[in-house]
């Protein structure tokens, strides 16, 4: 298999990852073949269709492989380059500790499978306030809340965050202002799919596209009333799935 | 098994909001839009109320009587909306339900547009619909498809025209001149000229700074424009919405005085934008989130059509209140706008765009032309 092009996507306020991957490409004379592109420092740059939009221009495609065309992340790369040149199997990685419910906010290299309760006890403290904390696997936006620390690192998690509650609060009566559909990044209208979902109406969400959504989350952050649209949309894109059954177990 | 010492909250992502910090929720949204009417409420509790009575012209009651209004508006809307989850709902904590329902505003909003000849039932009366019939009958807070306001206003002019227009609670020397919409038809005819009628209303400059109106809504454009500096400051309603709404009003009326040989266009449109209530209707009845459709396209189509049905229906119509009439037209067709806009607009295709925009431009020109056109046939 060969070949043609390899883009890597960087942020454009990176000016030094910038030269020093400029400087490595010319040292082994890969310029027709390796190229960076810059993509602006805004939130959900980083998602394979924004991607390949933005660089390779083409928008008509269901799965990437279909126009021959992969998106790599930079740890998925270099576990390849580990596993060919190294010979090495994914036995440990780096993952990163964040948020204000913990002391040191901080990275470490460690093997696959540790208990993160143990070692959240021998590296850091929690600072605790009276509403609760997080615990998210993942990134704030994106990531998934787990019930206890009882957890066993896997090789796909890379962040961890400990975020105290501010308040607890309660989703209000939609306002109809039309954020989330001014701020979605491919031009949905969450507002109408939670809709259509309550009303489980199968044809409606069809219509309504749902089948581009990338689950960045912005739709939930803009929301002045609070209401849990990235969650609906996860839902309403398994109810789709499914045919004829409708079922929902808590 | 889970211990019980270490227990972390769930949640659903996004674990960050925006609403949490800041003024971007509903009800700092809310709480902001009520306290930006309150310098337009003073303004004409001066103008219709204090400045006559330090001149000695009337009495203490009918001065209070502006200011009486509103709050009487508003303590009745909360009232009545309370009543109403306490006795139909059988809801028990009615009074923390209504005030959490922005029960107060569809109250005050009604007490501003109604003139001040209306007597207090008539405008219990009003709330009574506003609330019950246009706002909890359809489900509640961000179920109704009308302004409640706008369409308990209708009604009441409807039922109640000879009571609200002959009534001597405020002394009748101060609200007599005519508004100057009704002298739009003998303007078209050229019976008399545009400038003329300024000028007896005291000019361009102070019909721009205050107009001693029917009503508390028309009282004063200049501070309604600062209500929408305010507003837009604060990111409670969207600035470009009513920037539009203006200039397809000041477009629209400027070709048809153009194509009439009416002797000022200018003038014309300026005069078509400071009186009727524009100004107020378009910083706090078009902006209003709920009846307005969700889609950012939609949005824009609903607002060039308010403004073309609100010249239709003062050039060719008979109505001075082409406003409310055309808003609630539009506030009907906004969910079906809605749903078509939403299938459409998630292409990339920008020609498609294009051809939008050319569609509307071309139906627009075409309900200026029929204006014009109807209106030098006659």
């Amino acid at each position: 298999m060969n070949l043609n092009q390899v883009y890597i996507a960087l942020k454009n306020t990176k000016l030094k990852l910038i030269s020093l991957l400029n400087k490595e490409i010319r040292k082994n004379s890969l310029e027709e073949y390796v190229k960076i592109r810059l993509m602006k420092d805004a939130y959900p740059v980083g998602y394979e269709r924004y991607l390949i939009n933005d660089i390779c221009k083409k928008y008509d495609f269901k799965y990437p492989s279909d126009i021959h065309v992969c998106v790599f992340n930079v740890y998925t790369i270099y576990s390849i380059f580990e596993a060919i040149e190294l010979g090495k199997p994914m036995i440990e990685r780096m993952v990163s500790f964040n948020g204000d419910g913990i002391e040191n906010t901080i990275d470490v290299y460690l093997k696959i499978g540790t208990n993160l309760k143990e070692l959240n006890e021998k590296i850091n403290k929690f600072v605790n306030k009276e509403e609760g904390m997080y615990l998210i696997a993942g990134g704030p936006m994106t990531g998934e809340s787990l019930q206890a620390d009882l957890y066993a690192i896997g090789k796909t998690d890379s962040n961890f965050m400990f975020l105290n509650l501010k308040e607890k609060y309660q989703s209000e009566a939609c306002m109809g202002c039309g954020r989330c559909n001014l701020f979605c990044p491919v031009s949905l209208t969450p507002i109408l799919i939670l809709d259509a979902y309550k009303r489980k109406d199968k044809d409606e969400i069809k219509k309504l596209n749902i089948e581009r959504c990338v689950n960045c989350g912005i739709c939930s952050y803009v929301c002045p009333s609070r209401l849990e649209l990235t969650s609906t949309m996860k839902l309403a894109k398994k109810q789709i799935m499914k045919r004829g059954k409708y079922d929902q177990k808590r | 098994m889970i211990k019980k010492d270490r227990k972390f909250v769930i949640g659903k992502p996004p674990f960050i909001r925006r609403a949490d910090s800041g003024i971007v929720n509903t009800k700092n949204i809310m709480y902001n839009f009520l306290l930006s009417l309150i310098p337009i409420i003073v303004f004409a509790w001066y103008i219709n109320g204090l400045k006559p009575f330090l001149n000695n012209e009337i009495q203490t009651f009918k001065m209070i009587y502006p200011l009486a209004f509103v709050l009487c508006a508003a303590l009745s809307s909360y009232l009545i909306e309370a009543l109403y989850y306490l006795l139909v709902l059988k809801e028990e904590a009615c009074f923390k339900k209504a005030w959490d329902n922005y029960a107060v505003i569809p109250g005050v909003l009604l007490s501003m547009i109604l003139p001040l000849t209306c007597p207090i039932w008539v405008l219990l009366i009003g709330v009574i619909f506003a609330i019950v019939v246009v706002k909890m009958l359809f489900g509640g807070f961000s179920y109704n498809i009308f302004n409640p306001a706008l369409l308990a206003y209708i009604f009441v002019m409807l039922a109640f025209y000879d009571v609200i227009m002959d009534n001597s609670m405020v002394d009748i020397e101060i609200l007599s001149s005519a508004t100057p919409l009704t002298e739009l038809k003998a303007l078209i005819k050229k019976d008399l000229s545009i400038r003329e009628i300024v000028l007896n209303d005291g000019g361009l400059v102070k019909m721009f700074l205050y107009s001693q109106g029917r009503s508390i809504a028309e009282s004063s454009p200049i501070l309604c424009l600062i209500s929408y500096l305010f507003l837009s400051f604060r990111k409670a309603i969207d600035y470009k919405v009513p920037l539009l709404y203006l200039l397809v009003i000041f477009i629209f009326s400027y070709s048809v005085a153009y194509f009439l040989n009416i002797d000022s266009p200018l003038i014309f449109s300026l005069f078509n934008l400071l009186n009727g209530g524009v100004i107020f209707a378009s910083v706090f009845m078009i902006t209003e989130p709920v009846t307005s459709p969700r889609n950012y396209i939609a949005k824009y189509i609903y607002i060039i059509f308010i403004a073309v049905f609100t010249l239709f229906l003062r050039f060719i119509g008979d109505l001075p209140d082409g406003v409310a009439t055309a808003v609630l037209f539009m506030n009907m067709l906004a969910p079906s706008l809605d749903t078509l806009t939403a299938h459409l607009a998630v292409d990339n295709k920008k020609y498609k765009k294009i051809i939008y925009l050319i569609i509307m431009f071309c139906v627009i020109s075409l309900f200026v032309a029929y204006t014009i056109m109807k209106l030098l046939g006659e």
